[in-house]
C-alpha cells in the first residue's frame, strides 16, 4: 500500500503555531495500516498537539475526523461542518488525501502530517518494505517476481553491480538483501539462468512519473 | 587484427604487451594544477590513466575534463563514466564531446550510491536525486551503438562515429561468485573490449575465477587487467577485507603487513609480488593499478615489476 | 475495512484539569492489569486512601489494551501523571500484554519528550500480588517525580 511517515512533531507544531482551532483528519485506509495516520494515530497526536501548546502557555482546541478514504471526495464531504469551525487542517493521509482536502476546500489551509514515501508491502507486524516504484513499465517477469526497479538501490536492469556484501546483503543499507543475488538464485532454482545471461535493453521510463504528470481517462467508467 | 579505434592501449593489447594502466584522481577544486602534478609525475609509466567519475560521490572535477587536462599533457586517459549522475542524453552528449576532446577510452561503471559521497568529515550531498537511467551493461551496447553504427540510442544517427576503446569492471570474488562470470559475459557480449577488476590480494582465489573466465571463452574475447591496490597498512587491508565487498584478503598478507616495521615500504614490495604473481595468470592482459591519493609512489612499483619502459606505437 | 475502536473511551474523563501550577493538587491516573492486584475489595475506594493528591484508578482487561493515545488524551484533559500497572513480561496472562504495554509506554515518553514536555508524567510499574497500599505507594511515588519536574520547569 501507499507508505507514509510521521513528521517531526517540531515541523508539526511550527506549521501550526498562531491558529487557535486545529483539525486533524486521518485515514482509515493505507496510513492507517501503516499506523501513522488512522483513527489511533489521529487521538494519539490530538491530545499531544494540546500538550506541546499548553507546555507555551496557549491554548487551543484540536478537533479530530478520521475518513475512510481521504482519497475519494464522497468520504470528503463528510467534513465539511467540521471544517467551517476551524483555522487550519492537519491531514495525516498521504499526499493524494491532502490535496483532495486542499481541492475540496480552497480556503482553508490544509497541512501535511506526514511524508508520503514509497510503496509498500507489510513484511511482519510492524516491519514494511518497498516492493514498488511505479515506473509504468512492469517487467517482474524477467526477474522473476522481484523489482529490480523499486528494490535495487540503483534500479539496475542487468546486476547485481560489485556492491553485493558476502552475506548477500546490499552494502547501501544492511537491512536488504542484494535483489539481484535473490533474482540470480531464484533463476537458478528453476534452471533459468539463460534468462538473466542475456543483456536487458535499456527502460523506457516515459509511462511513469518521468513522461510527466498523469492523466488517465477511461471513457468506459466515466459515463 | 583490424583495430576498432586509435586508443594507444588498445594498440598494446593487440600487439600482444602486458598492458600497465594507473588510475588519477581528480582534484575536489576547479584549479588544474594538481592533477597536471600528478600528470608530470606519472608520465611514461603507463599506456592509459584512468580518471574517476565522482567516485564514492565525492564531487571533484569532472572526468571529462580531467582527462582532456591528462590529454593536453601527453598522457593517454581513459575516462570513468558512471551511471548514477547523468541520463542516456547526457552520456551520449558527453561522450561526443570527449571525444571531440581526444578522449579514446571510456569504462563504464553503476557508480556508488550517492549517499557513500556523506561519510566521516564529509556532508557529501546525500539529498540529490539519483538518475541510473541506463545501467553500465546498456552504457557499454550504448557506446558500442556510438562507435560502430554511429548511432545513438534511441536510433537517430550521429554525423561520425565515435570510436571509443570500450571498457568494463569486474569483481569475480562478489556475491553470488558464481553468476559474476556469466554477468562479465554479458558485458563482454554489449562490447566490453577491456576488463578492470576489483582489487586482488587472494592469488589462489582470482585463479579459480579466471580459470572458469578462460573455461567460458572469455579471456579471447577481452583483455582482463586485474587491478591492485598499493596497501598502506595492515589497517587498511584488513578494512577493504571486512568492509569492501570483492575485496578478499589472505589473512598471512595482513599479518605481514603488521608485523613489519616500515609498512609503507612492505605495501610496495607486496604490490611488485602481486604483480609478478597475475603476470604468470592464462588469460591476463595487463595490470590496472591504484595508488589512491599517492600516485606518486607508481613510477617505482613499475619500474620494480620490470614493467618500463612502456612500449611506443 | 478499519472498525473504529471505541470502547477505550471507557477509560478517559474530560476535566479540563489545568494543573502545571505550584499549591494546586495534582491528580493522577492509574491504570491497572487485574491480574496485578491480590484478592483486595478495598480497590474500589482506593481514591479515599490518597491523602495528598487526587487518584482515579480504572482496572484494564488486560494489559495489552493501554495504548498511546488513551494516556495522552488524560495528560491533556484530566491529570497530571497517568501510572500504568501491568504484570512482569513473563508472568502475563496474554503472554505479550505487558510487553506491548512498556513498548507503548516508551513510545509516549518519547513523544512527550520531542514536544518539550519530558518523561516524568507517565510511567510503567511491573509487579504482582500487590494490594491497596501498595498501588497507592506506587502512585505516591510517580506524584513525587511529578512534582519535581514541575518545579525545575518552574525554576528555569
Amino acid at each position: 500500500m501507499i507508505f507514509a511517515e510521521k513528521k517531526p512533531m517540531a515541523e508539526i507544531l511550527e506549521k501550526l503555531t498562531g491558529y487557535k482551532k486545529i483539525l486533524v483528519v486521518g485515514c482509515a485506509t493505507c496510513v492507517s495500516e501503516c499506523a501513522v495516520g488512522g483513527e489511533k494515530e489521529v487521538e494519539t497526536l490530538a491530545p499531544l498537539i494540546s500538550l506541546a501548546f499548553k507546555e507555551k502557555g496557549l491554548h487551543i482546541e484540536v478537533f479530530t475526523a478520521t475518513l475512510e478514504k481521504q482519497c475519494e471526495y464522497e468520504f470528503v464531504e463528510e467534513i465539511a461542518e467540521k471544517i467551517e469551525n476551524v483555522d487550519v487542517v492537519l491531514s495525516l493521509g498521504c499526499g493524494i488525501g491532502v490535496q483532495a482536502l486542499a481541492e475540496r476546500f480552497p480556503d482553508k489551509p490544509i497541512y501535511p502530517g506526514v511524508n508520503t514515501s514509497a510503496l509498500t508491502i507489510r513484511e511482519e507486524a510492524g516491519v514494511w518494505a518497498s516492493r514498488c516504484a511505479a515506473c509504468g513499465d512492469c517487467t517482474l517477469a524477467d526477474t522473476f517476481g522481484y523489482c529490480a526497479v523499486a528494490r535495487c538501490a540503483k534500479s539496475l536492469m542487468n546486476g547485481p553491480c560489485g556492491g553485493t556484501r558476502k552475506d548477500g546483503k546490499c552494502e547501501l543499507n544492511e537491512e536488504n538483501d542484494c535483489i539481484w543475488n535473490l533474482i540470480v538464485e531464484r533463476a537458478e532454482s528453476r534452471g533459468e539462468l539463460d534468462s538473466i545471461s542475456k543483456v536487458q535493453k535499456p527502460k523506457s521510463w516515459s509511462n511513469g512519473r518521468h513522461g510527466g504528470p498523469k492523466k488517465v481517462i477511461d471513457e468506459v467508467q466515466r459515463v | 587484427m583490424k583495430l576498432k579505434t586509435n586508443s594507444n592501449l588498445e594498440k598494446v593489447l593487440a600487439a600482444g604487451h602486458f598492458a600497465v594502466t594507473v588510475e588519477i584522481g581528480p582534484p575536489k577544486g576547479p584549479a588544474p594544477g594538481k592533477i597536471i602534478k600528478k600528470a608530470n609525475t606519472t608520465k611514461g609509466i603507463a599506456d592509459a590513466f584512468n580518471v574517476t567519475d565522482n567516485q564514492t560521490a565525492v564531487v571533484r572535477m569532472s572526468s571529462i575534463a580531467a582527462s582532456k587536462i591528462l590529454h593536453d599533457e601527453g598522457l593517454e586517459p581513459v575516462m570513468q563514466m558512471v551511471c548514477r549522475d547523468r541520463n542516456r542524453i547526457a552520456m551520449q552528449s558527453d561522450l561526443l564531446g570527449a571525444y571531440a576532446l581526444g578522449i579514446r577510452n571510456c569504462l563504464c561503471l553503476s557508480g556508488d550510491h550517492q549517499s557513500f559521497g556523506a561519510g566521516g568529515k564529509l556532508k557529501g550531498h546525500p539529498g540529490s536525486k539519483n538518475v541510473f537511467d541506463i545501467d553500465s551493461i546498456q552504457l557499454i551496447s550504448v557506446i558500442k551503438g556510438l562507435r560502430d553504427e554511429a548511432i545513438l540510442q534511441g536510433g537517430d544517427s550521429i554525423d561520425s562515429p565515435a570510436a571509443f576503446f570500450i571498457g568494463a569492471a569486474w569483481t569475480p570474488l562478489g556475491q553470488p561468485e558464481k553468476f559474476r562470470t556469466i554477468r562479465l559475459a554479458k558485458k563482454i557480449e554489449a562490447g566490453a573490449d577491456f576488463i578492470q577488476t576489483q582489487a586482488v590480494y587472494d592469488i589462489d582465489r582470482f585463479k579459480e575465477t579466471m580459470k572458469r573466465a578462460e573455461d567460458m571463452g572469455l579471456t579471447e574475447k577481452t583483455a582482463i587487467l586485474p587491478g591492485i591496490i598499493v596497501p598502506k597498512s595492515a589497517g587498511m587491508l584488513n578494512y577493504m577485507n571486512s568492509n569492501v565487498p570483492g575485496i578478499e584478503v589472505p589473512e598471512e598478507m595482513i599479518n605481514r603487513m603488521k608485523s613489519s616495521s616500515d609498512p609503507k615500504a612492505e605495501g610496495l614490495k607486496i604490490t611488485v609480488e602481486l604483480i609478478n604473481a597475475i603476470k604468470e595468470i592464462p588469460g591476463i592482459k595487463g595490470v590496472h593499478l591504484q595508488a589512491i591519493e599517492t600516485e606518486y609512489l607508481l613510477p617505482d612499483i613499475i619500474k620494480s615489476a620490470g614493467l618500463l619502459p612502456r612500449p611506443k606505437l | 475495512m478499519a472498525v473504529p475502536n471505541t470502547n477505550w473511551r471507557y477509560f478517559i474523563i474530560n476535566t479540563n484539569n489545568n494543573s502545571k501550577s505550584a499549591g494546586k493538587k495534582l491528580k493522577l491516573v492509574l491504570l491497572y492489569c487485574q491480574n496485578c492486584v491480590a484478592n483486595n475489595r478495598d480497590i474500589n475506594l482506593i481514591a479515599t486512601k490518597a491523602k495528598e493528591f487526587t487518584l482515579r484508578t480504572a482496572v484494564l482487561p488486560c494489559s495489552s489494551k493501554i495504548q498511546a493515545h488513551i494516556i495522552l488524551k488524560i495528560l491533556d484533559n484530566e491529570a497530571d501523571g497517568v501510572e500504568i500497572v501491568v504484570c512482569p513480561d513473563e508472568k502475563c496472562h496474554f503472554l505479550a500484554g505487558s510487553i506491548r504495554a512498556k513498548k507503548r509506554v516508551e513510545y509516549v515518553r518519547r513523544l512527550l519528550d520531542e514536544i518539550g514536555v519530558g518523561t516524568d508524567r507517565v510511567g510503567l510499574t511491573q509487579e504482582i500480588d500487590l494490594s491497596c497500599d501498595d498501588l497507592i505507594e506506587i502512585a505516591s511515588r510517580r506524584i513525587a517525580k511529578i512534582k519535581s519536574s514541575y518545579e525545575e520547569g518552574d525554576n528555569l
